[in-house]
């Protein structure tokens, strides 16, 4: 019983437990099943279920394993046409500085030392929520059907 | 015995999934059925992400070709050449590219149904080649000693195929039987140029004793120059036979004989190849003599049985020799066969 109580503190997978504790087959002469129990949970890892495609089911999965990694490929392509896009304006905006004016391109390129980057500063997303973080968030209160008596 | 066993049952593996691609081949061939839309959302998505890409892909070759047209009128310009191979590869790469993803393609190549004019096929055999079957042919063409015994090692472009009447060589190495090799092999070197290039294909046996110099010999059975391959007529027929096709016989008493076909390259054209002999033949200084390259390589493996006596007395018409390792003198008896004095008078 302690076993078990132990193995569920370890968070092993609903599977593994089970196969553990499944009556361990006799094997030679010395019969405790505790140690069977125990290299089990600690070297066998779950077999896992692959899922068994065939004929058209696998023809679609396929079709859609091949759009998807399709997208990403488009979606990376078109990330670094942007990157590309931004580093040219930026370097044409510097040559430009530098033209202009000497000591201003001087001071742009110079980087401060004290300055550092700000550690508390939030993670840029793709796709920021347009109304920020609601500060104010409740969950919203369950409401429970009044009995009929 | 026991790895010899394997191999002969590989051997038959790979004999029976031949079969099986043939008959698919030859068969009246099954037709494509796509899987039916509007049950399935994100296969419909999918369906649809493809077919723009491919429309965005074809739309972007017709502009590539526009730009090969005019390249090819300008004819003042000094880097023409390179901008031709440039844009001609990039259109390839768009027409590749745009037709890959498309499931009837993948069904068609996956059910043998290859196509070698198309260069959506050539691709995904090159690169079936590239990714799966170079490195097992390398394995075997390096444990088994072939690379470093006929030739240098070298990084093979395309699979060869031998076929015998029934018998194929699907993995290098495997075992066959004398008697299945009485006639010359169907060779086919699977490449991926569209133009005809000149090849010189010879088969070679590596282990024939040599006697006189107490070591072995290489024997060329076969060799063809001047044979012209490309992507659509990869079987080897036509060119000059300079040797023509001797079967393999490995002599008695020798231990298996690595029998190599080789394909090699000829970059500078046609060559003139007088008669050669075909014992203690070597391939390096031959290969080296007329700058060949190459490109493709296949073996199998042969011991003796009886039917290497039959080749002996009707095709070769020569004594068949019979190897083995010289008497010992016995210890204890003398030649006439009485025991040996163990004084001596002196």
């Amino acid at each position: 019983m302690s076993l078990f109580a132990r193995t569920g503190r370890l968070s092993l997978s609903r599977q593994q437990l089970l196969r553990a504790a499944a009556p361990a087959p006799v094997t030679g002469g010395s019969g405790d099943q505790r140690l069977e129990i125990i290299r089990r949970v600690l070297f066998e890892q779950p077999t896992r279920e692959t899922p068994n495609l065939e004929g058209e089911a696998l023809q679609q999965h396929e079709t859609i394993e091949r759009a998807w990694k399709l997208h990403q490929n488009q979606e990376r392509e078109r990330r670094n046409r942007e990157l590309e896009k931004k580093f040219r304006k930026m370097s044409a905006a510097m040559n430009e500085l530098e033209k202009t004016s000497d000591r201003l391109f001087k001071a742009a390129i110079v980087k401060s030392r004290h300055i550092t980057f700000p550690r508390e500063m939030k993670i840029p997303t793709e796709t920021p929520s347009p109304q920020g973080w609601n500060h104010d968030y409740t969950p919203p209160v369950e409401v429970v059907p009044a009995k009929n008596s | 015995m026991l790895s010899r066993n394997a191999i002969h049952r590989v051997s038959s593996a790979a004999r029976s999934t031949l079969k099986l691609n043939r008959t698919l081949a030859t068969e009246a061939t099954p037709s494509f059925a796509a899987p039916k839309t509007n049950v399935n959302p994100a296969y419909d998505e999918a369906l649809k992400l493809i077919a723009q890409d491919k429309e965005y892909r074809y739309s972007m070759l017709k502009k590539v070709e526009k730009e090969l047209a005019k390249v090819k009128k300008a004819n003042n310009s000094p880097t023409q050449k390179q901008q031709l191979t440039r844009l001609q590869q990039l259109a390839i790469d768009l027409q590749v590219k745009a037709e890959l993803n498309d499931p009837e393609v993948q069904w068609r190549f996956r059910n043998g149904m290859r196509d070698m004019n198309r260069p959506v096929h050539r691709y995904m055999v090159e690169r079936e080649f590239q990714k799966d079957r170079k490195s097992k042919l390398l394995e075997r063409v390096l444990q088994m000693r072939v690379c470093p015994d006929i030739l240098e090692q070298f990084d093979p472009t395309a699979q060869v195929i031998v076929e015998y009447d029934g018998n194929s060589v699907q993995e290098a190495g495997i075992f066959l039987q004398p008697g299945e090799t009485v006639k010359p092999p169907t060779v086919s070197f699977v490449n991926f140029h569209e133009e005809t290039k000149l090849y010189t294909v010879m088969m070679i046996d590596p282990d024939v004793p040599d006697q006189e110099r107490q070591t072995y010999q290489q024997q060329c059975l076969w060799l063809n120059t001047n044979v012209p391959l490309s992507t659509t007529q990869p079987v080897v027929s036509g060119g000059d036979t300079i040797l023509p096709y001797v079967p393999p016989h490995p002599q008695k008493g020798t231990k298996y004989h690595r029998y190599t076909i080789l394909i090699l390259e000829q970059p500078s054209g046609k060559i003139e190849v007088p008669s050669v002999e075909d014992k203690r033949f070597d391939t390096r200084s031959f290969i080296q003599q007329y700058q060949l390259s190459p490109r493709g390589v296949s073996f199998f493996r042969e011991v003796w049985n009886e039917d290497v006596s039959r080749i002996y007395a009707d095709i070769l018409k020569e004594r068949e020799p019979v190897f083995g390792k010289p008497p010992k003198a016995s210890k204890y008896l003398e030649d006439v066969g009485r025991k040996s004095k163990k004084y001596l008078l002196l």
